[in-house]
């Protein structure tokens, strides 16, 4: 055998051993556990994926477990737990994933500000909902309001969570005007949620896999762009807000 | 001869080098302190903006409290002096008197709610829930732009304070700015009851 065989054996090998390593974590952990049916969450995503396609508009909804521990710092590394505070800084500092591995900070268009975010902190039993720039004249504060009472509120209460947030992005996509342009980008992802499986770490935190590619990356030398998702960083822009909309409880 | 003229080409070149170094430097800060003013500029003008539209909601939920509230006509009084003070105080352009101003009209609005909650009647009226979720969202955008405002001074303020803006800041003009902070407890804006 020669040194190139030999070579190529053994790197072969060692690809193999860290692909499977790398399958490992999706193996062994338990799959995520969200608070919302799987069918509503692709109701929803569906749903507004479409909204974004015709209007550009961004409507994303955050669902918390509770406004502590949920690891969401402000600046001074003070945990947000005031629900409007939390809401502006989700929709314009925290990165979010977007489906192709991306992250964006920003829900909505850079330059529109065309987002909505309905933020839900399951235990307070508190709702936000935080319109961008843009869209204030057409959702304002009192609309914003009203559609949380007549879709949110009364499905929050007998805890249907997925009816609940799918009629209100229905409601709030309703009053957003059809764009003459398409989206030449949309965003991909419309739903987040902090995971109940691992609550001392922050949903946008753990990713095993993108870990795993990464060490890949490292030990094979490829310096391509690698996407982590983590505070701090975040690749695209987009829309603003400026606490415009509504809160209250259920 | 050919020698001393090197040498002379040779001073030359490392004194325009040292001096294109001191330029980009010197150049450099300045164009960092001017954009950083005129970014708190900008978001000086945004709280200004949220002021002024708490400023024109204020007759309107005036108007329509005075239909239902019979017998708080002093709050109502109240907060309509409060205005005109926060009108002369936005005059001046001063941000600490807006700021006084500002808070002493807030604790005065929230005075209003805090009325509100004892008519419980009043509350279930949909021109007073709406009127109190308009007041609310005025209250979060003016706390969202004073703080994006604060941060904005902050960044100002270190880069004229700090090396190397602190050698000639003071010569160019810049002056620090006035950060415009809410007193204790009404960063809170009021919540919407129930």
């Amino acid at each position: 055998m020669s040194d190139k065989q030999v070579i190529s054996r053994i790197s072969g090998r060692i690809f193999f051993a860290i692909f499977v390593f790398t399958l490992l974590p999706t193996l062994v952990l338990p799959a995520k556990a969200y608070l919302i049916p799987n069918d509503w969450i692709e109701e929803i995503e569906y749903y507004a994926l479409q909204v974004d396609q015709e209007t550009t508009a961004e409507i994303v909804v955050v669902v918390l477990q509770s406004l502590t521990g949920h690891g969401i710092t402000n600046g001074d590394n003070n945990e947000i737990t005031d629900i409007v505070q939390l809401g502006v800084y989700i929709f314009n500092e925290l990165p979010l994933e977007t489906y192709d591995g991306d992250t964006v900070v920003g829900i909505g268009k850079e330059g529109k500000d065309n987002g909505v975010l309905v933020l839900v902190a399951i235990q307070e039993q508190q709702w936000r909902i935080e319109v961008g720039y843009g869209l204030e004249g057409e959702i304002t504060d009192i609309e914003s309001n009203t559609i949380a009472q007549d879709y949110l509120v009364p499905q929050l209460r007998e805890d249907n969570y997925g009816e609940a947030l799918y009629y209100t992005v229905v409601a709030l996509a309703n009053e957003i005007p059809v764009a003459n342009q398409t989206a030449n980008r949309v965003r991909g992802y419309y739903y987040y949620e902090q995971d109940s499986s691992a609550e001392e770490i922050p949903f946008w935190e753990t990713d095993w896999f993108i870990l795993a590619i990464v060490l890949l990356m490292i030990l094979f030398g490829v310096s391509a762009g690698i996407p982590v998702f983590r505070r701090g960083g975040g690749r695209g822009k987009g829309g603003r807000s400026g606490g415009g909309g509504s809160s209250g409880r259920w | 001869m050919n020698r001393t003229f090197l040498v002379i080409i040779v001073v030359v070149v490392v004194a325009l080098i040292c001096g294109g170094i001191f330029a980009v430097f010197y150049f450099g800060t300045y164009n960092n302190i001017v954009s950083l003013e005129a970014t708190a500029d900008e978001k000086w003008a945004q709280v200004e903006q949220e002021l002024q539209r708490r400023y024109d909601l204020i007759p309107n939920v005036v108007n329509s409290a005075k239909l239902y509230i019979e017998y708080e006509g002093s709050v109502l009084e109240n907060i309509t002096n409060l205005r005109s003070q926060w009108t002369a105080a936005s005059q001046t352009g001063n941000v600490d008197s807006i700021n006084n101003a500002t808070d002493e009209l807030e604790s005065g609005l929230s005075r209003l709610i805090v009325v509100f909650e004892n008519y419980p009647e009043l509350e279930a009226s949909q021109i007073v829930e709406d009127m109190i979720i308009e007041l609310e969202g005025t209250e979060n955008r003016i706390s969202t732009e004073r703080m994006r405002y604060n941060e904005a001074v902050r960044d100002y303020n270190i880069a004229i304070k700090a090396f190397p803006g602190n050698l000639w800041a003071s010569g160019w003009g810049f002056e620090s700015k006035a950060f415009f902070e809410a007193k204790v407890g009404a960063e809170n804006p009021p919540q919407v009851p129930g």
